[in-house]
């Protein structure tokens, strides 16, 4: 660079339904708990998150799996918490009432274990004003009964959808699991039952043993769980890919969002490249609590690279690289 | 909620190291940590270099989760980490040489806490347990409070502190102390399992049994951190005996801060069994609500 010549600026904002963020990374659920665990992280990046997701909300509370609920694996972690909360109440009376001290925007994430539950959680939240939007939760593999059980079947995802749109009235945003059979017919019954986002995905069901004692032992307590982190990336691309295809091709006005393996900037090109319009992270944010600043900084490199590659203005904004690969994608 | 003590992540480069058999210490130059850190709190260390997200770098994957420490002794703005090659990670930190940085996050989780109304401190470390209550053993010495400790293991080759004829706590036919009280004046014996000629023979809580019927007349606080066998039997004891103490515990952990709901431990809480975070209720909690 010239002594002299400026860096160019780079715009990282997006635009996420109703939502602006001013980069499109968001925290993921389950791995930011209630935000407020964060502000006592000296230097935290806030102003490089877009926004955060709560930890998923049941409307009964819950004491969650059996320890231990964590496990290292190879390039990622297992998990099987089972969605430890209090309950709507406790959220409503605690927590609810303080979000608005959060630096960014909240998403609440809502977990049943019937279709009505989440018609009741919905509703219940209509009363918090610090909320931006509902993630619906039709994904998790830790809990017994609903949660991923409707996010396999694409009529279940579809009126589990329209009950919350029914009964909430800001965006809602629906989070997929990649063990759906067809990912693209579950996101178009979720955009055709009112989703104005599709989150994809929630953690790869998956498990692990430990061979350093015989006969091996499990690595979780609850024997079963879900893979996060770089591992499962690879995987949740191509479901993003095929999502956003669909959607596409039906011209439905949905957007996605990636959640999956994120773990340095380039990650984020290759999500937004095929049609993601954010990405969330979860399991770096846990391996490395400067990660958003690490990730934003990466990202303006990569967006000056590419401006002056292709020597036009419109590489400095991110919003630009939305699905700018899905024509080089054409099989 | 009260206000929240300010954890720091940053890049801790490596002053001091000595190893002894599998058992390592290192210094980390950390003075936020440092100036912050009380007795019973921890450390994360996260072994992959910190600018691994870069564009272009190689993928650093292969230790996600941190490990876990608890901080043994602090000298001006450097913290000591005590600790026993058990796998991967912490075979790769026995590599660590002077000079080398490693990511560090914390303080992080509550501190052990002195009750008034207690005549003594009694630490008792399990084997590489004893980690914490060096530096614990400091502070209460400062604060004026009485303190003996206890150190057990299988047998002297698995003895993670060095042995010393200096302070040593008179409890039976005992001739062995850890330098790592001795050095903060503070009496204590070794347990081995193995008969030896200068230790006790039993387990650390066998001995913490005879010391304790010796000394019955005084108010004693327990402090203690080890397998959860030990914790287990220790436990019953201090019950039975309606002694109070704290015990610190380990579970794998995830983030260190609350955030992932990953380090569940069991307890009971007015009757009946919850779960509290290892990482932000404890890793030190009061010995008779732990589940074990
Ligand atoms: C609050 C706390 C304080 C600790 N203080 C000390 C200390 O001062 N000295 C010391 O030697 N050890 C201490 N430990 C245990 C230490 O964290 C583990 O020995 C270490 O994480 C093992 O890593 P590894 O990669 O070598 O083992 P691996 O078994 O290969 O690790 C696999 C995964 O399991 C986790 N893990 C394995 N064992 C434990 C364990 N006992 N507790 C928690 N997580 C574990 C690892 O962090 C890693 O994520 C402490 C643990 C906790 C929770
Ligand atoms: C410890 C942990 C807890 C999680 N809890 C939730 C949850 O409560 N609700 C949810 O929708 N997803 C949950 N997830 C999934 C993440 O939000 C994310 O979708 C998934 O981990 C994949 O992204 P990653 O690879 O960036 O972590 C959890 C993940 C982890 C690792
Ligand atoms: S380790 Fe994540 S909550 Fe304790």
């Amino acid at each position: 660079m010239e002594l002299g010549s400026k860096v160019p600026k780079v715009d990282l904002s997006v635009q996420v339904g109703k939502l602006t963020l001013r980069t499109p990374i968001i925290l993921a659920s389950g791995c930011c708990g209630y935000g407020f665990e964060l502000l006592r992280v000296n230097d935290f990046p806030w102003e490089d998150v877009g926004a955060l997701v709560l930890k998923s909300i049941t409307v009964k509370p819950r004491v969650g799996k059996p320890p231990p609920r964590v496990a290292e694996v190879t390039a990622g972690m297992l998990n099987a918490i089972g969605v430890q909360n209090e309950g709507i109440g406790a959220f409503m009376e605690r927590i609810a009432p303080r979000l608005a001290e959060l630096p960014c925007a909240v998403i609440a994430s809502i977990i049943g274990t019937t279709k009505e539950e989440y018609a009741v959680l919905a509703n219940a939240l209509n009363g918090c004003s610090g909320i931006a939007a509902i993630e619906v939760n039709i994904s998790s593999p830790n809990i017994e009964r609903g949660g991923i059980e409707f996010g396999v079947d694409p009529k279940a995802a579809g009126e589990v959808t329209e009950l919350v749109r029914r009964n909430w009235n800001g965006d809602v945003w629906v989070k997929l699991s990649p063990n759906a059979h067809d990912i693209a017919l579950i996101a178009q019954s979720c955009s055709d039952a009112g989703a104005d986002i599709l989150v994809l995905t929630n953690t790869v069901p998956a498990m692990g043993l430990d061979v350093r004692s015989f006969p091996p032992k499990p690595l979780l307590g609850a024997v079963v769980g879900g893979l996060s982190g770089p591992a499962i990336k690879p995987i949740v691309l191509r479901k993003v890919y095929e999502a956003v295809r669909r959607l596409r091709q039906i011209g439905a006005k949905a957007q996605v969002v990636a959640s999956g393996g994120i773990w340095r900037a380039q990650d984020i090109v290759e999500y937004l490249s095929v049609g993601a319009t954010a990405v969330q992270v979860g399991t770096l944010l846990l391996h490395d609590v400067h990660a958003p600043r690490k990730l934003r900084t990466g990202l303006e490199e990569y967006a000056l690279w590419v401006h002056k590659l292709m020597n036009d203005e419109k590489w400095l904004r991110i919003s630009s690289y939305i699905g700018c690969a899905l024509g080089a994608c054409e099989p | 909620m009260t206000m929240e003590q300010t954890c720091y992540q940053i890049m801790a480069e490596v002053i001091k190291r000595d190893a002894l058999n599998r058992f390592h210490r290192v210094h980390l130059l950390a003075p936020e940590i440092a100036r912050n850190v009380q007795p019973g709190q921890f450390v994360c260390i996260f072994l992959d270099d910190g600018d691994s997200l870069k564009l272009g770098t190689s993928l650093g994957v292969r230790f996600i989760m941190p490990r876990p420490f608890s901080v043994s002794d602090v000298e001006g703005d450097e913290i000591e980490i005590a600790f026993s090659v058990v796998g991967a990670g912490t075979a790769a930190m026995a590599q660590l040489k002077v000079g080398d940085s490693v990511r560090l996050l914390g303080p992080l989780g509550k501190p052990f806490s002195w009750c008034d109304g207690h005549d003594v401190a009694l630490l008792v470390g399990g084997g590489m347990g004893y980690a914490p209550l060096p530096f614990l053993s400091k502070v209460l010495v400062r604060m004026g409070v009485d303190v003996v400790a206890i150190v057990g293991a299988k047998s002297f080759d698995e003895l993670p502190v060095r042995v010393t004829n200096r302070c040593v706590l008179e409890v039976g036919d005992v001739h062995l102390a850890a330098d790592e009280f001795a050095k903060h004046g503070v009496p204590s014996a070794i347990a081995l399992e193995q008969p030896h000629a200068d230790a006790f023979c039993g387990t650390a809580v066998d001995l913490t049994l005879s010391w304790l019927k010796a000394n019955e007349h005084r108010k004693v606080a327990v402090y203690a951190c080890g397998p959860k066998e030990m914790l287990k039997c220790l436990q019953r004891i201090l019950i039975e005996r309606a002694i109070y103490g704290q015990f610190s515990i380990e579970e794998r952990m995830a983030c260190g801060l609350g955030l992932c709901f990953g380090c569940a431990c069991k307890v009971v809480e007015c009757g009946k069994e919850c779960y509290k975070l290892a990482c932000v209720d404890g890793p030190v909690f009061d010995a008779h609500m732990l589940a074990l």
